[in-house]
């Protein structure tokens, strides 16, 4: 199958300024990261969310809050604690003994932008609350349904080191992320630049909002129209059953890893100015996308290869469509 | 003309060139490399020359074939010097192309360079090479000018031959061919995935293989698989075959040879000792090839002893001029005793089969080289012959001993209904000896009862003889002279048949007043005949005559004159004079009343007319082998694969927008150059990054990468107008020529190499799925 003239193309003109002012923004505050900074507004624009994955104190939740602020929305911040409780991030329905009736009192994730800290701290039934909204997008409780805003985005934050006490995310669970990225230690020029900005106060204030939510929940509407070849669609299946069929690998990429694949592609097609979707997308989102879902086989563990090496030796075998 | 179109040329010659040893296979001398290389060198100086000045393919055309037509008859020795072409000369080569086609028919191989045999050579040669110049330089067309140069290859060498093997003779062209691929190949192809062209070419290939030596003159009986059933045919050696058919069927007559002689005489060619159920042959029966016994053979420059032991001699001397004749065999008056003229030492008597042929005699050996074409036109020579003239009474007593008797009453079969015929006719005429019986038999043959008509079925099939005696009763001196010749054979007498001429027509009396000695007698082409002759051991071979000849021009023997001097002709008319009333009531020759003398047999429209013609297609004999509907069926289904293969490859781009699928047509010329460089893509890459890495590699500049981009946008739905199709045109073939000239030349030509392998290898991966 193959896009002829004459279909309806959808208007993404308007995506890569918004891009390039989203991320000038974010780049103010975090500098010497402009390939993260991309990733996390591709999630944002292929309606995913994101798990950030590092040390403490290289920028996650700087990087969340930055993007939140330079859009115009709504954000609500939730530190993942053992003791936090579902209807803390759901929201609850309270008797109201002035009215003598109940009211629903929206917990975090009524935002655009939902940053969950150090979510492997809070307990499973936590857990699985926030990721529940993820998925659906709607809260219901006592009966009643809550949609929740437009764009919705949770980035949750996860240290990989310090596991005492803590509840890491079942395998199952990364599944609903879209990608997870990893920060990063900054180059030693940009910690310098750090040193300067964050000396001076916090940069984060001087952000000025570059776009509204509203005008991204439209970009995603398009993006969402963004051309597929039937070559390329076969292109994603074909990396994604790779993963499967890989011999260090012990769960591969599901199914909803190839429709994951290919909303992240369509967004970075929409961000590089092109209405269609090219093979060179899918390779360069593949281990950002795919990684956290594989669970390699414990010899492979043991030897110390990493998902992200598995999914680039994927990428190599598998041949790129041309036509 | 520039260096490419030298090089081309010259690829031509050097594939011509690789030819010779094909050939060499075929020709018992080298005398027809001189012509042909004559012919190659001018069809190829032609056609570069016109191509010089610029004429187009139709002038060379014509300027190679006034070019044919002025210089072949010289190189073929029709004419001495160039002469323009007239009516005259056509007609000539005319006559040469006929008797080509019938000397392809009846010369085994390894043949000498008969008359119309090198017009055949020469103009294939000048043929083929203008048809290669012109695809090969004109049109580059690589392939299809191999292909039309190995049609020629092959020619000689689907001859059957036991002796030598294929292998080696073919071995230069196919080398010379792959060294051509190699170096014309044009380098933007199409995608190399298998070639539509290729697979119609194959397909092609396949089927003339099969068909051509069906159809082609000269391998109808002789090809890899019989056509009318007789099997796979064994080569028959070198052979004086009875081409009579074909000299007396040749649209014009021509005179061959001019002889003066002391009496009438026929012109022998030689004696056919064995027959093989098919035709009379030299030599012993039952041998593939026929190589004389050296200790048979004499040199001419001494006497000639006698074949067989004569008594009773008539001697007579004749001069002959040939004319107009081209062969081996020396037509001279049996049995001679002496040759006399310069070209006797080229000449040997051979006393098996009594035949005089021009020999390649190397001193001490005479069996040396073998035959060569020693009688052309020219030559002349002077024969004494003792003449067997025996009478009957002579005969009468004579006997055969067992030997002689085995070796010359030798039949490969039994004919049942051919002895009980033969002695019923003895029975009618009381005959109980030799003598009797083949002049009864002789007289029943030309009697009346059969009809003389060149225009007949040729002898095939198993029981053809008896169909002919029993049945048909048409046909001409070869028909009759075998049957008679089985005939008394299968009655135990010992006989065979003789090849050659006829007197002639007198066309000088002897004038002894003016020193004119000899009658002179002209031989024409319409003069060739096959008769009998019967071995009648201390006198000879007897000449018997069945043959009714409508012209009457044959002599045939009678009880009371066993070797007369007058022709059939003349008899009648002294007859009809002694005897006017006679002569008055029946003015026309018997022979010219015997259609009306025979029975119904003659008007049979049941004889399958088709079945025996001569060079008949396959399809029309009733035996006709199953491998004509195999080759068909695979034909046909490969015609179907090409079909199916070529629909596929239609529909690989199909569905794009035109612009599209120029610019993904553009994408397949680079990534096929990229192939041909040694730069493939790796199966990984997309175009993009291969872009790249040329580009990271200095290879292309920027210009591939938008390339590359609009490439992209091309096959995955970005839209793309008519003008970005033109810019990706020409950003691509700058990409094309940026990679050419960033590999080293050495490495492109491997590149060519590897291509196929690399594509096989790709086909192999897609099937296995890997």
């Amino acid at each position: 199958m193959s896009i002829t003239d004459g279909q309806t193309r959808p208007d993404i003109s308007t995506v890569t300024p918004m891009l390039t002012a989203i991320e000038d923004n974010v780049t103010r505050v975090i500098s010497g990261k402009p390939a993260v900074v991309r990733l996390a507004i591709i999630t944002l624009l292929a309606e995913g969310h994101l798990l950030v994955e590092d040390v403490p104190g290289v920028g996650k939740t700087l990087l969340a809050r930055a993007l939140a602020r330079s859009i115009d929305c709504t954000v609500s911040r939730v530190q993942f604690t053992p003791d936090l409780l579902p209807s803390d991030v759901t929201g609850i329905t309270v008797y109201s003994p002035d009215t003598g009736r109940f009211t629903f009192r929206p917990g975090a994730v009524f935002a655009n932008i939902v940053l969950g800290d150090e979510i492997n701290r809070a307990g499973p039934k936590t857990q699985s609350s926030l990721l529940e909204c993820m998925e659906e997008r709607t809260v219901t409780i006592d009966g009643a349904t809550h949609e929740l805003a437009r764009p919705f985005m949770v980035i949750a934050t996860q240290n990989p080191i310090e596991l005492e006490g803590t509840y890491p995310l079942p395998e199952a669970q990364r599944d609903r992320f879209l990608m997870r990225i990893e920060i990063g230690y900054p180059h030693q020029d940009d910690e310098l630049e750090i040193l300067r900005t964050h000396g001076r106060g916090n940069p984060l204030d001087e952000l000025v909002p570059a776009c509204d939510a509203a005008t991204v929940a439209n970009a995603i509407d398009r993006i969402r129209e963004v051309a597929v070849t039937e070559a390329l669609e076969r292109y994603v299946i074909a990396l994604c059953r790779a993963t499967r069929a890989h011999p260090e690998v012990e769960l591969g990429a599901s199914p909803r890893a190839s429709l994951a694949l290919l909303r992240a592609a369509r967004a970075e097609a929409a961000i590089n100015g092109r209405d269609y979707v090219v093979p060179d997308d899918v390779k360069r989102l593949a281990p950002h996308v795919l990684a956290h879902r594989l669970i390699l086989s414990p010899d492979s563990e043991l030897a110390g290869h990493t998902a992200v090496a598995v999914i680039e030796d994927v990428v190599d075998g598998v041949p790129a469509p041309t036509d | 003309m520039n260096l490419q179109d030298g090089l081309r040329a010259g690829l031509v010659a050097l594939l011509m060139t690789s030819l010779v040893p094909a050939f060499d296979r075929v020709f018992t001398s080298g005398a027809w490399r001189l012509p042909a290389a004559t012919a190659v060198v001018a069809a190829l100086g032609i056609a570069i020359l016109v191509r010089a000045v610029g004429g187009g393919a139709i002038a060379a055309a014509i300027a190679s074939t006034v070019g044919f037509l002025v210089l072949v008859p010289m190189l073929i020795g029709l004419t001495d010097r160039p002469t323009f072409p007239g009516m005259e000369l056509l007609s000539g080569l005319g006559g040469r192309l006929s008797e080509g086609l019938a000397e392809l028919q009846v010369t085994p191989a390894p043949a000498p360079l008969l008359g119309g045999i090198a017009l055949l050579v020469v103009g294939g040669f000048w043929l083929i090479t203008h048809v290669a110049h012109e695809l090969l330089v004109r049109w580059r067309s690589t392939g299809p000018a191999l292909i039309v140069v190995a049609g020629l290859w092959a020619a000689p060498l689907v001859v059957p031959m036991s002796v030598t093997s294929v292998r080696w003779h073919s071995v230069p062209f196919l080398a010379a061919s792959a060294l051509v691929l190699l170096l014309t190949v044009d380098v933007q192809l199409p995608r190399p995935r298998l070639m539509t062209s290729g697979a119609v070419m194959g397909t092609l290939a396949i089927v003339i293989a099969a068909t051509a030596p069906g159809l082609l003159p000269g391998y109808q009986s002789d090809g890899w698989y019989g056509l009318g059933g007789r099997g796979g045919a064994q080569p028959r050696g070198y052979q004086p075959i009875v081409d009579v058919s074909q000299r007396l069927q040749l649209p014009e007559e021509r005179d061959v040879l001019r002889v003066h002689a002391s009496q009438r005489t026929y012109l022998r060619l030689a004696g056919l000792d064995s027959f093989d159920g098919f035709t009379w042959r030299l030599g012993p029966p039952g041998e593939g090839s026929y190589r004389p016994d050296p200790s048979t053979l004499y040199r001419a420059t001494d006497l000639l002893p006698p074949e067989q032991v004569a008594n009773a001699t008539d001697p007579l001397f004749v001069d002959i001029e040939v004319l107009d004749l081209a062969n081996i065999y020396v037509p001279v008056p049996y049995q001679p005793v002496q040759v006399l003229g310069p070209h006797r030492d080229e000449m040997v008597w051979s006393t098996d089969g009594g035949f005089l042929a021009t020999w390649e005699i190397d001193d001490g050996r005479l069996d040396a080289d073998g035959p060569q074409v020693g009688v052309t036109r020219g030559v002349s020579y002077r024969v004494q012959a003792e003449r067997p003239a025996p009478t009957r009474q002579q005969l009468l007593d004579v006997a055969v001993d067992e030997q002689t008797l085995a070796r010359w009453t030798e039949l490969p079969r039994e004919y049942p209904q051919l002895v009980a015929l033969a002695e019923d006719i003895y029975a009618d005429a009381g005959a109980d000896n030799m003598v009797d019986r083949a002049l009864a038999l002789q007289d029943w043959f030309t009697g009346g009862a059969f009809t003389y008509d060149l225009d007949v079925p040729a002898l095939r099939g198993d029981d053809a003889l008896e169909r002919f005696v029993i049945e048909d009763r048409v046909g001409y001196c070869e028909y009759f002279a075998a049957s008679m010749a089985v005939m008394l054979r299968a009655t135990g007498i010992p006989a065979r048949v003789a090849t050659g001429f006829l007197p002639g027509e007198m066309t000088a009396e002897a004038d002894p007043a003016n020193g004119q000695e000899l009658a002179e007698y002209t031989v024409t082409t319409g003069d060739a005949h096959a008769w009998v002759e019967v071995l009648f051991p201390g006198f000879g071979w007897i000449t018997f005559e069945p043959t009714p000849r409508s012209d009457g021009a044959q002599i045939q023997p009678r009880a009371d004159d066993l070797t007369p001097l007058e022709t059939e002709r003349e008899r009648q008319q002294r007859q009809a004079e002694a005897q006017p009333d006679e002569g008055a009531t029946d003015p026309s020759t018997p022979e010219q009343d015997a259609p009306e003398l025979d029975d119904p047999a003659l008007q049979d429209p049941a004889l399958p007319h088709e079945q025996q013609q001569e060079g008949g297609a396959p399809g029309e004999s009733d035996r006709s082998p199953p491998w004509l509907a195999m080759v068909l069926a695979v034909a046909i289904a490969l015609a179907g694969i090409v079909a199916w293969l070529r629909a596929r490859q239609r529909d690989d781009h199909a569905g794009f927008a035109p612009a599209a699928q120029r610019i993904l047509a553009c994408q397949d010329r680079l990534l096929t150059t990229a192939i041909h460089c040694g730069l493939e893509r790796r199966p990984s890459e997309t175009i993009l990054e291969l872009a790249e890495r040329w580009h990271r590699a200095g290879r292309v500049d920027a210009s591939a990468l938008r390339f590359a981009r609009l490439a992209q946008a091309a096959a995955f739905g970005g839209i793309v107008e008519d003008g970005l199709a033109d810019e990706a045109e020409e950003l691509c073939e700058g990409a094309i020529r940026d990679l050419r000239s960033s590999v080293r030349a050495r490495d492109r030509r491997l590149g060519q190499l590897r291509a196929p392998w690399e594509e096989a290898k790709a086909r192999g991966r897609e099937l296995l799925g890997v």
